[in-house]
């Protein structure tokens, strides 16, 4: 682990407009989250979980307070240079999967690589069969998502956060649309991957059951972080 | 870049919403094809009339006048006629310009009378150079793309008949109709046939020759069918007591090099100073109707054109503004990936592009389709200002596929581009919170 | 050719007998019988010097008339021998030795271009044209009574003309040929130093015309009249048939 933490987060706040009002969503939050850990951040619906997952993602701007992903400052980033950490550094899964549905599961696994120029095709696909290993799903690289269960879903777009050998992957209620059972499974499969890969882990859930099972529970409550 | 795996999302993309797609594509394949049809139409007639004109009546691509000339012979033949000494260097100038000019010939214009004995006409006789009446009404092109203008015109020609008798004249339709001469040459006897051309000659005396009426022309021009007399070059010679022409016509090879054809002309005519100009057949005094009926089909197949463009325009922003919609939650998806707005927007252009390429392709095989059964049926119509009947045919130039194409291909590709940028600014949590036909 | 045929517009006379009705009338038929109207027939040789457009032009005729008849032959220059002008009321014909048939113009025909064939063709201002008396004027000294003549029909060449008659010897010393809406367009002058026996009386003839374009004094023509004599002429030689074979 490194001594600096991946993410440094002082004093963020964030607020939306919905309709005439302004919504505080976030009220000034601080958090650090180190290399390699595995984190879920628990909260009710409203909360403010996802805003935060999207500002770590940089799918989104704080309107005060400072973010730094691995030692840097995201403000500092321009549009292109966010496109490129996000792209090489964070991966992403989210509730509703979020596939094409016209792209085979080996396609969509592919399709974060196509903005890494300096991949030969070979190459990508060398990664892409990497994921679709380390998710289990080889025998369904030519498979369209439409005939895939919510699981399988699910694992398709784990193997396509992963293919970019991200240091974090942030996930946001990843289990939401999946029975328990499965909803297990993923988590499992996350678990694995955090130990193999060493990759970070940063994911939002309200569901409770999953406290026992994971590293580092946050709670967070109208826009405040408490441990 | 590794945009085939882009190009082909792009496509596949466009069976997500397949009766959308269909619907589009559909509007867009009517577009242009209505538009291939009108210019083929267009074309077919442009061919006709301009290959009847110059050719069929004897117009050329180039008339040589005096300065002038055109607008002021018939009122002062004597100012306005081109000499036997200039015509002789203009001749030699014309055949300095090498085999670009397939074939030259004067013309004498007289106004005059045509005395029966009893009563006179009032004619424009046009004396003309025989081996250029040989070739023009024979001319290949006339059977190629007006058959129906050939299947009409007289025989013999004049040229024919001067053979059998030296003083053969050619009179117009309506001429034959004011004389009365209704039936087949044949059956008319010699008295009904021989007459007196009578004109003023160049020294301002009354003059008159025999003439022995031997065939019928059309003169394409209605208000030239009533007086048009064509008569060898060297009868109007005599009866106007000059050796020189009115003007002198010249017929390309390539009707594309008129206007550099006339500016080398012109040179060569003002460095020699002889006071003649040369003109295209394009000037209204020459081709009016041609130009006329041009003008008005062009403005028509324009203004057609323009509404079909832009019903097609409506239909696209329709289709991509329903498909952007749907398809928010997906470009941020992809935009939290990495992919920059501008990759996102290339791929709804790439879409769009598809689209349109295809529809273009299967345009193409449709209009040539109908152009071929519509050409089969041989559909006749009546054109007012023509005397024979024309065949609707449509005749698509093939160098109009590439623009048309390029035309709806730019404007998909465009007003996607244009529908998307916004959309892919929006934050990107934004777009991934709207709904969408996701998976 | 138009100045000529203007001559015979002038020379040819009609001796319809009608009802003198006024003044104007009168002296209209005067002027017309000064200018030597004869039933059996008339000949005599005309010089035509003309100048238009720049170009000059001297020719010689031999012209032979009866009644609304005229028989023109030309003699000068040599290359217009044999060409010959009949002039039936109110047609022209031109014939040539060459031609198989003549050619026919009538009168409100025109040759394109300048020549008014009206010019050519016979009139007779008694029937043609209503008579009133304008004005009294004089030329070159000599009383005359202007009539103002309007024509009859439109088959007339002229719409108006306005004619200078001498109140005693009843000569046409000038005349003005206008257009519908009055404007002038020609001039012409007349002198009669000629004369010819007819009926024992000795008439006096005309011995020299000029025409005149109004708007260009130089487009004229000047015509001298020499040697008219009554001869008889037989009809037939005025019939276009007999001419053309």
């Amino acid at each position: 682990m490194d001594s600096q933490p991946l993410i440094r987060i002082h004093q963020v706040q964030k607020s939306y407009r919905l309709g005439e009002v302004m919504i505080p969503a976030l009220k000034g939050v601080d958090l650090n989250v180190a290399g390699g850990e595995f984190t879920v951040l628990i909260g009710a619906s409203g909360s403010g979980k996802s805003t935060l997952l999207n500002l770590i993602g940089c799918v989104d701007e704080p309107d005060s307070g400072e973010i730094w992903f691995d030692g840097q400052a995201v403000a500092a980033l321009n549009e292109k240079e966010r496109s490129e950490l996000r792209n090489r550094k964070i991966g992403f899964v989210f509730q509703s999967f979020n596939l094409i549905p016209v792209l085979s599961v080996a396609e969509n696994i592919e399709l974060p690589l196509l903005i890494q120029p300096e991949l030969s095709a070979a190459e990508r696909r060398q990664r892409v069969e990497s994921a679709l290993a380390d998710v289990g799903l080889a025998e369904y690289r030519h498979h369209l998502p439409d005939r895939l269960s919510g699981g399988q879903r699910q694992r398709v777009a784990i193997a396509r956060a992963l293919v970019t050998q991200p240091k974090l992957i942030l996930a946001d209620e990843p289990t939401a649309n999946l029975d328990s059972k499965t909803a297990h499974m993923i988590i499992d499969l996350l678990l694995d991957l955090n130990r193999k890969r060493n990759v970070t882990f940063f994911f939002c859930s309200h569901d409770e059951k999953l406290i026992g099972r994971v590293g580092r529970v946050l709670h967070i409550v109208d826009g405040l972080i408490s441990a | 870049m590794n945009s085939f795996l882009e190009w082909k999302l792009a496509l596949r993309n466009l069976s997500r919403n397949k009766r959308r797609t269909l619907s589009t594509a559909t509007a867009l394949i009517i577009a242009f094809v209505g538009i291939a049809v009108l210019s083929g139409h267009v074309y077919n007639v442009h061919r006709s009339v301009k290959t009847s004109m110059v050719y069929g009546n004897r117009l050329g691509h180039i008339s040589i006048f005096k300065k002038d000339g055109i607008d002021k012979y018939e009122l002062r033949p004597d100012l306005y006629e081109i000499t036997a000494d200039e015509l002789k260097i203009v001749d030699e100038i014309v055949a300095g310009l090498g085999d670009r000019i397939e074939k030259r010939g004067a013309v004498l214009w007289a106004p005059g009378l045509l005395s029966t004995g009893k009563r006179s006409l009032p004619v424009l006789i046009a004396g003309t150079d025989l081996g250029m009446e040989e070739y023009a009404r024979d001319h290949a092109s006339i059977q190629a793309f007006v058959p129906e203008f050939a299947a009409m015109q007289e025989r013999p020609f004049l040229f024919q008949a001067v053979k059998e008798v030296p003083d053969a004249i050619s009179i117009a339709r309506g001429v034959r109709e004011l004389l009365g001469l209704r039936r087949p040459f044949g059956e008319l006897s010699s008295d009904e046939k021989e007459v007196v051309l009578a004109a003023r000659t160049r020294e301002r005396a009354f003059n008159a020759v025999n003439g022995t009426i031997a065939t019928t022309h059309m003169t394409g021009m209605p208000f030239l069918e009533d007086t048009s007399i064509v008569v060898p070059l060297q009868l109007a010679r005599e009866l106007v007591q000059s050796q020189g022409a009115s003007h002198m016509i010249l017929f390309l090879k390539n009707e594309r090099q008129t206007q550099d054809t006339i500016e080398k002309l012109q040179s060569e005519f003002d460095a020699r100073r002889l006071s003649v100009e040369a003109l295209p057949f394009a000037d209204d005094r020459i081709g009016l109707f041609y130009n006329g009926t041009m003008s008005f089909l062009l403005s028509i197949v324009s203004f057609f054109s323009v509404l079909i463009i832009g019903a097609s325009v409506l239909i696209i922003v329709n289709s991509m503004t329903m498909a952007l919609l749907e398809r928010a939650r997906e470009m941020g998806t992809l935009r939290a990936f990495g992919f920059t707005p501008q990759r996102v927007r290339g791929l709804f252009v790439k879409e769009a592009f598809w689209l349109a390429g295809i529809s273009s392709g299967i345009a193409i095989v449709l209009a040539e389709m109908i152009g071929y059964f519509v050409n089969r049926m041989h559909i006749m119509y009546e054109t007012p200002g023509i005397v024979y009947r024309t065949q609707l045919r449509i005749i698509i130039p093939p160098w109009i596929y590439l623009p048309l194409t390029l035309v709806i291909v730019v404007i998909a590709t465009g007003f996607s581009f244009w529908l998307v940028r916004r959309k892919t600014r929006e934050r990107i949590a934004v777009l991934l919170l709207e709904s969408g036909a996701a998976l | 050719m138009k100045r000529v045929m203007s001559v015979f517009v002038l020379i040819i006379v009609s001796f319809a007998s009608r009802a003198w009705a006024d003044e104007a009338a009168a002296l209209l038929k005067a002027s017309d019988q000064a200018r030597g109207g004869v039933a059996e027939g008339l000949t005599w040789d005309v010089r035509l010097q003309s100048w238009e457009e720049g170009q000059e032009s001297d020719r010689s005729f031999t012209v032979r008339a009866k009644d609304v008849d005229a028989l023109v032959e030309s003699r000068a220059p040599a290359k217009f021998k044999g060409e010959v002008f009949l002039f039936n009321d109110r047609t022209m014909w031109f014939f040539k030795p060459s031609l198989r048939k003549p050619v026919a113009v009538s009168a409100r025909q025109k040759l394109a271009g300048q020549a008014a064939n009206g010019d050519i063709a016979t009139t007779n201002y008694a029937r043609d044209y209503v008579a009133t008396v304008e004005k009294s004027e004089k030329v070159n000294g000599v009383p005359t009574k202007v009539l103002l003549l309007k024509a009859k029909s439109d088959q007339v060449t002229y719409d108006q003309i306005r004619y200078w008659v001498t109140e005693k010897s009843k000569q046409a010393v000038r005349a003005e040929f206008m257009t519908l809406q009055g404007k002038p367009f020609k001039l012409a002058t007349f002198e009669y130093k000629n004369t010819v026996v007819a009926n024992g009386r000795k008439l006096p003839f005309v011995s020299k015309m000029v025409i005149e374009d109004v708007k260009n004094k130089n487009n004229r023509s000047i015509m001298y009249y020499t040697k008219p004599r009554i001869v008889a002429h037989p009809a037939a030689i005025f019939n276009i048939n007999n001419l053309s074979r």
